[in-house]
């Protein structure tokens, strides 16, 4: 009986572990972190100096908690997922990130 | 060793077996099904077109294009002459050239980076490859013609400015 209930447990832990790494996978927050991170480095590439834009915190695609400019990559954390390699930009400029309220925004200087 | 002990052992190392099969079962799942949630957006060729936009006005910011500027360590330099750095560079291969006539030849030929991305990006078009190779591929973009105007030794003349843009993949 008390076999029965470890492994039980056990095989009950190994899938509980399995569906948390699945369901990350499946609601999609690489994809939408990948594009985000995108979007903003193209926009970075084509900005000439003076220019700024913003992104929303929450949108419909989910809660954005942090834009960060490091090294030449950009990196973006949505919905607790946090940017491990962030995406490279090319630019002449100082690109700064700024924190304002419920936006993030990006000047290039 | 008595016959308890053994078959406490011999149930430990059941159990032990059967998560280990538990545990191989999910990750073969976890991995399978990873590879059909993840994709990869491909911008490169976006990336080598704004490139070559930028490039563009670096040069000939008022459509003039002065060659006193331009000496011969900048012609193989490119890109360090237009302001960026080599760690934001490392990924492209850029060439070009500007033509007046066909009997003066080109009046300036400049580059940057490494030209083997041209026969990587050759390679992935003339081979059929899957969705897993592909994402590798570099992106492209070619600029044919633009007209502009040339200063060359005080003279002005008009010449046509061929551009190219390689841009290797970021993983």
């Amino acid at each position: 009986m008390n076999k029965t209930i470890i492994n039980l447990i056990l095989t009950g832990i190994v899938f509980a572990v399995f569906m948390i790494a699945l369901s990350s996978s499946m609601n999609s927050r690489g994809v939408k972190q990948q594009v985000l991170e995108k979007e903003i480095a193209l926009l970075v590439d084509a900005s000439v100096p003076e220019m700024e834009f913003w992104v929303e915190k929450k949108t419909f695609n989910g809660v954005i908690q942090k834009v960060e400019v490091r090294d030449g990559k950009v990196f973006v954390a949505i919905d607790g997922l946090p940017s491990l390699k962030g995406y490279p930009y090319f630019s002449r400029y100082n690109v700064l990130v700024e924190d304002d309220g419920d936006k993030f925004k990006v000047k290039i200087r | 060793m008595s016959k308890g002990k053994r078959a406490v052992i011999g149930e430990g190392i059941s159990t032990i077996y059967r998560l280990v099969l538990v545990s191989f079962v999910a990750f073969a799942v976890f991995g399978l099904s990873g590879i059909f949630y993840s994709t990869n957006i491909n911008v490169r060729d976006i990336e080598a077109e704004i490139m070559a936009e930028n490039i563009l006005n670096c040069l000939a910011p008022e459509g003039v294009l002065d060659l006193s500027l331009i000496n011969e360590e900048n012609k193989n330099n490119i890109l360090k002459y237009c302001g960026y750095d080599d760690s934001e560079t490392s990924r492209f291969y850029v060439r070009g050239s500007a033509t007046s006539s066909a009997e003066e030849g080109a009046l300036i030929e400049f580059s940057q980076g490494d030209s083997g991305l041209i026969w990587i990006k050759d390679l992935f078009e003339k081979t059929k490859t899957g969705k897993d190779i592909k994402k590798y591929e570099p992106g492209s973009f070619k600029i044919e013609s633009v007209l502009m105007y040339v200063l060359d030794s005080g003279n002005k003349k008009v010449a046509e400015l061929e551009l190219e843009v390689f841009v290797n993949n970021e993983f």
